[in-house]
């Protein structure tokens, strides 16, 4: 034990990187670390980390010969960096705002209460995921900020029960167009914004405190009201709480497809079928529609999409004749990605009396390409009957 | 799926080649349409020459607008083209009953 007058004051700021480094006496007869830094000064040496590396990147790093707009461009293309982590993005203010929005958001929608976590419990962890949103000419539209929840430390049973959420199969949707477009109704298309944070949380889930943000009490973690993205039974509750508006206005929900509620109120017909977090309206009165619209938008955070036009991907034409369905710009993404914008199109999707079963040829190098591929033509084949058998086959 | 060949990834490149010729193409729900389900089916026996099952297919119009196709490999073998026919025209009728249910809520007549 050494005696306490012998402690060093400093002792108590030692911590990793902060040891006084003493160059091996070894090295003494030899000249070493030719590269001099600049000695940082006592009143900036607390705020920045650059000033304890040894070689920092800025001395490298030359830009003095561009010119002044190019210099601006180099920054622009090198600051609109989408970080990955916590330390990555808190030096940027920018983000900093958006994570303060965020928090804001959360905390006015309820989200969560601070509460001291139970001996019994564990808090899950949390992360920001960031993205930056651009206008079609390039330009930055805003930079996104997501707090989601590790949901994969979630164990069953104790933070969750049911994770299931049913979901509109694609038939439904098709013979819902069938009808709307027989009857000659009106199709109108309306959106959820953050449609997983609406969510209530039956089961006790505590989380940490989100990265950066601290709480006025200490020993206090947040207990969550309301879902979160990443919660394994987010989208439960999400549908939970999306069919509760319709049933209190009086719809009744359909048996065949859980996702389908029609209102029957004298003359009047209004259907809804819903997508995860997108909307269609179909009915034979259009005031009414508006009115379930107006109701749909107190209860939720919405936005009004106007008559049915791109729905999950697929683009919805309408004429006198009928209504015209067809996936254009999937087919071109998928022409795109495969590299094929210049290649020779062909007369019939598959070789006949192909033998693809039995083939034993090399396999190919990235399965995960192959079946990426497949999925999306699985899903193209929603509007093009024609692929049903070739893409069976391949899949 | 699990084991991909080259030859695979050529026929997959060779429906995007197809589809390179009309990408616009798509399905017409057309207006004047007589809510009348009627099905096709089809079936293709002991197609799959490394497993010897068959193949079904169907396709479901709603009068002239097509509502559900799908082709379908049996989970079974059958031992004769005529028990993969009655093995094709169940799993449509099934298919119709559902739609039927989707339509109006109310089982319409099947004629078969």
């Amino acid at each position: 034990m050494f005696p306490h007058a012998n402690v060093d004051p400093t002792a108590d700021r030692l911590g990793r990187g902060q040891r006084t480094k003493i160059p091996s006496t070894r090295l003494n007869g030899y000249a070493t670390n030719t590269i001099c830094n600049s000695i940082p000064s006592p009143s900036s040496s607390n705020f920045s980390h650059a000033s304890r590396t040894q070689y920092p990147i800025a001395d490298y790093v030359d830009c003095s010969k561009f010119s002044l707009k190019h210099r601006k461009f180099l920054a622009a293309v090198t600051t609109n960096m989408e970080p990955r982590t916590f330390a990555q993005a808190a030096k940027d203010v920018r983000w900093r705002e958006a994570m303060q929005h965020e928090i804001q958001a959360l905390e006015s929608n309820g989200t969560w209460t601070f509460e001291p976590l139970p001996p019994c419990k564990k808090a899950i962890g949390c992360k920001w995921v960031y993205k930056i949103k651009y206008h079609s000419d390039g330009s930055v539209e805003r930079f996104k900020v997501r707090l989601v929840i590790l949901g994969n430390n979630q164990i069953e049973g104790l933070d969750y029960n049911e994770t299931f959420a049913p979901v509109a199969k694609m038939v439904t949707v098709q013979v819902f167009l069938v009808v709307a477009v027989a009857k000659q109704w009106e199709l109108h298309q309306m959106d959820v914004h953050n449609a997983f944070l609406h969510g209530d949380l039956e089961e006790e889930v505590y989380m940490k405190l989100p990265p950066g943000f601290n709480s006025s009490i200490p020993d206090h973690v947040c207990r969550l009201r309301k879902s979160l993205y990443g919660l394994r039974q987010a989208p439960r509750y999400w549908f939970a709480k999306l069919a509760g508006a319709p049933k209190r206005y009086g719809f009744e929900q359909s048996y065949s497809d859980y996702f389908l509620f029609s209102l029957h109120r004298g003359f009047v017909q209004i259907h809804v079928l819903i997508y995860v977090d997108d909307l269609i309206f179909s009915g034979n009165n259009s005031a009414s529609i508006q009115t379930f619209k107006h109701y749909l938008s107190n209860c939720f955070h919405m936005k009004d999409l106007g008559t049915l036009k791109y729905f999950l991907g697929i683009e919805v034409a309408h004429n006198p004749t009928g209504l015209f369905l067809c996936q254009r710009k999937y087919v071109l993404d998928i022409i795109f990605e495969s590299g094929l914008l210049g290649a020779k199109p062909v007369g019939f999707p598959l070789e006949q009396n192909h033998q693809l079963s039995l083939v034993d040829g090399p396999p190919i190098s990235d399965p995960e390409r192959y079946r990426r591929l497949v999925g999306r033509l699985i899903y193209l084949s929603v509007t093009r009957p024609e692929l049903s058998y070739s893409v069976h086959t391949l899949a | 799926m699990q084991n991909p060949r080259q030859e695979h990834w050529d026929a997959a490149l060779r429906v995007v080649h197809y589809l390179k010729g009309n990408p616009g193409q798509g399905i017409l729900l057309r207006a004047d349409c007589d809510m009348q389900l009627s099905a096709w089916c089809d079936f293709d026996w002991a197609s799959c020459p490394s497993t010897r099952r068959s193949l079904t297919g169907w396709f479901v119009l709603s009068g002239n607008s097509p509502i559900s196709w799908k082709t379908k490999k049996r989970h079974i073998v059958s031992r004769s083209s005529a028990e993969v026919e009655y093995r094709s025209m169940v799993a449509t009728t099934c298919e119709i009953v559902i739609k039927s249910w989707c339509c109006s809520c109310s089982p319409h007549e099947i004629v078969l």
